[in-house]
């Protein structure tokens, strides 16, 4: 029984010099504690947990749902025929269809861009998380006006590509508001189980009659 | 006259102010508990980026829930209850983390740093620790470490004094018995 106690004072005076602190950085991690609680008064919709996956999943279907209905609105109400329609006629002038791609393509070249700069600073935390929110719901905001836009629905690999842009943009955006590392873990999954940036590359240069219409581009 | 936030009553002052957005308040709430909250999540994590992530994420939600407080124990007893949940829950995610980057036979040796020497017993000790299950090695970092009581441990954790005594047997036990092989070094 003594020898145990004996053990036991050693053990607390060894483990005593285990993993000493420095000194507590207060003023750093006060300015980032006040930098957090800053960013998080902000954003009116802040939810947490499976509540927000939740707000989420609403917010998506809602957008879904504006996108059929916008698709339905701007489309002539013509008779069903067994003809094959092209995606163009089906979905606005070619003016129209060559605007919407151009501006697909500098947008998805902006996607590309931050989630680059994203994945190479990020998981070290070079750049603060909350850095990144802002650009992130920008590119979110401008990724589902494109999705809801009736040319996205007769493109089915760019329209599936901008679903699964906007999936990972909320993630960094959600990492990017307080979220913690399994957050951070998400987005890495969701981009690489979706070849997201794969696929951007490919769509960017795959596409050379957007960047070459009406010979400006 | 300064305030001293230890007392009940100037706690309760302490609380008012900051629940009222007072800065200053806020700043010396802050300033009264940061040290043992950063210590604490260091001689757990044994990394500073972590640590400082658990304090600073442990005062933003204290900050948040303030309102959640009833004063039923003291302000650091909830604050340290909060602590220890951000710690343990990081010290989750790492050990994911780590379980998914390296073979599982491999992970124990993650985040270890050889000493090159040292004596072989403060090695093992390091391992030793290491390798308890979070909530002991908790308990056994507040109790024989931090100097923590175990009514204080208790709280924070949230579970009977008896429990974190019993643990802390355990822990104890656990580390002797990953020792053993090197008690010669204990006559040191």
């Amino acid at each position: 029984m003594r020898d145990e106690e004996q053990l036991d004072t050693r053990i607390r005076e060894l483990a005593g010099d285990l993993n000493t602190p420095p000194p507590t950085p207060k003023g750093e991690m006060w300015e980032r504690i006040q930098a957090e609680r800053a960013a998080r008064r902000q954003p009116a919709w802040r939810l947490s947990g499976r509540v927000r996956w939740v707000g989420w999943a609403v917010g998506l279907a809602a957008t879904l749902a504006l996108g059929v209905a916008l698709g339905r609105l701007t489309m002539r109400p013509e008779p069903v025929t067994p003809v094959a329609v092209a995606p163009e006629a089906a979905t606005g002038s070619s003016d129209e269809t060559t605007a919407y791609q151009v501006a697909a393509t500098e947008h998805l070249s902006r996607v590309e861009t931050f989630l680059t700069v994203f994945n190479s600073e990020a998981p070290g935390g070079r750049v603060r998380a909350a850095d990144f929110e802002a650009p992130a719901r920008q590119l979110l905001l401008r990724t589902r006006l494109l999705r809801q836009s009736p040319v996205t629905t007769g493109d089915v690999p760019l329209r599936n590509l901008l679903d699964d842009v906007e999936l990972v943009l909320l993630q960094i955006a959600t990492f990017a508001q307080g979220g913690d590392e399994r957050e951070l873990d998400f987005v890495e999954q969701g981009m690489t189980e979706r070849s997201v940036m794969l696929r951007l590359r490919s769509a960017v240069p795959a596409t050379p009659q957007w960047r070459t219409a009406g010979g400006s581009l | 006259m300064p305030l001293d936030p230890g007392s009940p009553v100037d706690e309760r002052t302490l609380i008012a102010a900051v629940y009222a957005g007072d800065p200053a308040a806020e700043r010396e709430l802050y300033e009264v508990h940061v040290d043992r909250v950063y210590r604490l999540a260091y001689r757990m994590t044994g990394d500073d980026t972590l640590a400082q992530d658990c304090t600073q994420d442990t005062f933003v939600r204290v900050f948040d829930r303030l309102g959640e407080f009833r004063g039923d124990a003291a302000l650091s007893t909830w604050i340290h209850a909060v602590a220890t949940s951000v710690i343990l829950n990081a010290l989750r995610t790492v050990k994911r983390l780590r379980g998914r980057e390296v073979p599982e036979e491999a992970a124990a040796e993650v985040g270890h740093t050889p000493h090159h020497g040292e004596p072989l017993l403060k090695s093992r000790l390091e391992d030793a620790i290491g390798r308890l299950p979070h909530k002991l090695r908790m308990v056994f970092v507040m109790h024989d470490v931090e100097g923590y009581t175990h009514e204080e441990i208790g709280s924070a954790l949230g579970v009977p004094v008896g429990t974190s005594k019993a643990q802390l047997f355990r822990a104890r036990a656990r580390l002797r018995e990953a020792l053993a092989g090197v008690a010669g070094e204990w006559a040191v």
